[in-house]
């Protein structure tokens, strides 16, 4: 059930990535990508290899809607190892978490911590992928900065939504 | 052999992470310059569907501008046909080539879908293989150069933009034939810059840049932008121009896919020569 659950949400957030933020056009230097919610919010009891193997799913799926062959692809495989490496030294015991990880599960302050490294580490290897080149840095760095804060905002806002619930 | 074997045990999950990445930096490495596979881009089915269910939606929003945009064109075609009709009364005598004259074919299409703000930026249009679409055709709208065809589906097209960082587009200016090459940094979906225009030229702000017709992409004459900021630094050999693109990338809607009718001839006899 609570697989289900995260499939469709999974679903939705996709949709809403692709088909309204996907839209938006903030002059070139708002590219929020708050598909990543859902695999932020993945719970820790998949082996790791089927964690990278679902990051490579939707990290592809997002490439061939948005014709960038392998920047998503990369990121969230990326994303998906250094979570399972973070898990660890946020949490106490990390085995004992079974549910998705939200504020409630892990502490807001852990929580929070969580969300920004690595919405930062996602949000840095796609426009860096994406930008292939360090020739534009400052600009690159200002679009990760400004994205990443906006992703980080509608994430925590979501988290917020769904425990107050 | 059993040292091996615990090695890999012990990071099997690193080597698992550090293939999948190999395979997604060869994914972007060879990926994005040949974008010819259509099941792999936005122009393939189940994409491209999605995308043209949310255009038809977005489209009552836009009527009003649509429709000025509409007949405004009507009136400068208008305007056109009666020069035309002018000039043909005068020249009845003139015999005219056909083939030439009807070597550049139109046909109708539309956006679904298209980004602006990346430095790959790629447009899908509603007309594929099926209407005879082929990879290497030009694009234009009212305003002026769009992209070329870069790949095709049964339904639908992928258009490599202007604005598009492994885009060139053979140019001249309009005031004086000189030739030159459009080309994007990357950066802002407004200006291109101009480039190969000799020291010794002297472009001004406010000269048209047009399409040269060398290119079998796109007939002559087409404009694409308009010198908005010039540069000569001691000792370059060539002007750094900054051109503002005259269509607006971010409000495409209806474009215009060109189709040579010669361009398998010319492609034949130049191949030829070699």
């Amino acid at each position: 059930m609570e697989w289900i659950k995260h499939i469709i949400l999974l679903v939705i957030v996709f949709l809403i990535q692709v088909l309204l933020i996907g839209n938006l056009h903030l002059w070139g230097i708002c590219h929020p990508y708050i598909y990543i919610l859902c695999l932020l919010m993945l719970p820790i009891t998949l082996p790791i290899w089927a964690e990278m193997l679902i990051g490579v799913v939707v990290g592809g799926l997002m490439d061939i809607f948005s014709n960038t062959p392998g920047v998503h692809f990369a990121s969230c495989v990326l994303l998906m190892y250094v979570r399972r490496l973070i898990i660890p030294r946020l949490v106490f015991e990390p085995e004992r978490l079974s549910g998705p990880i939200t504020s409630e599960s892990i502490g807001p302050h852990a929580f929070f911590q969580y969300v920004i490294l690595l919405t930062l580490l996602h949000h840095t290897a796609v426009l860096q992928l994406s930008a292939w080149s360090f020739s534009h840095i400052g600009w690159t760095l200002l679009v990760i900065l400004v994205s990443s804060m906006i992703s980080i905002g509608v994430i925590l806002l979501f988290d917020l939504i769904q425990t107050r619930r | 052999m059993r040292s091996l074997l615990q090695f890999i045990a012990r990071y099997s999950n690193f080597l698992v992470f550090l293939l999948l990445e190999v395979v997604a930096f060869m994914l972007i490495m060879f990926g994005n310059d040949y974008p010819r596979s259509a099941t792999f881009s936005s122009a393939n089915h189940i994409c491209a569907w999605h995308y043209r269910n949310v255009t038809n939606t977005m489209e009552y929003f836009r009527l009003r501008r649509i429709n000025t945009e509409l007949s405004l064109e009507n009136a400068e075609l208008r305007t056109q046909l009666s020069k035309l009709e002018n000039r043909q009364q005068d020249s009845l005598a003139q015999i005219v080539c056909t083939a030439q004259q009807e070597r550049f074919a139109y046909m109708p299409a539309r956006v679904i879908h298209l980004t602006t703000n990346e430095q790959h930026n790629y447009i899908t249009l509603d007309k594929g293989d099926l209407d005879s679409v082929r990879v290497g055709m030009g694009v234009r709208n009212q305003d002026g150069v769009v992209g070329i065809v870069c790949a095709v589906s049964d339904h639908f097209a992928l258009v490599i933009p202007v604005i598009h960082t492994k885009m060139q587009v053979s140019c001249r200016i309009q005031r004086n034939n000189y030739m030159g090459t459009i080309r994007w940094d990357g950066y802002n979906s407004h200006y291109v810059s101009l480039e190969e225009i000799a020291s010794h030229i002297h472009p001004e702000k406010g000269d048209t840049i047009v399409t040269s017709g060398l290119s079998n992409a796109f007939p002559a004459e087409i404009p694409i932008g308009i010198v908005d900021k010039t540069e000569l630094r001691e000792g370059d050999v060539y002007h750094t121009i900054r051109v503002k693109l005259i269509p607006s990338f971010q409000q495409l809607d209806y474009v215009q896919i060109i189709k040579n009718r010669l361009s398998d001839e010319q492609k034949q006899l130049e191949h030829g020569m070699d």
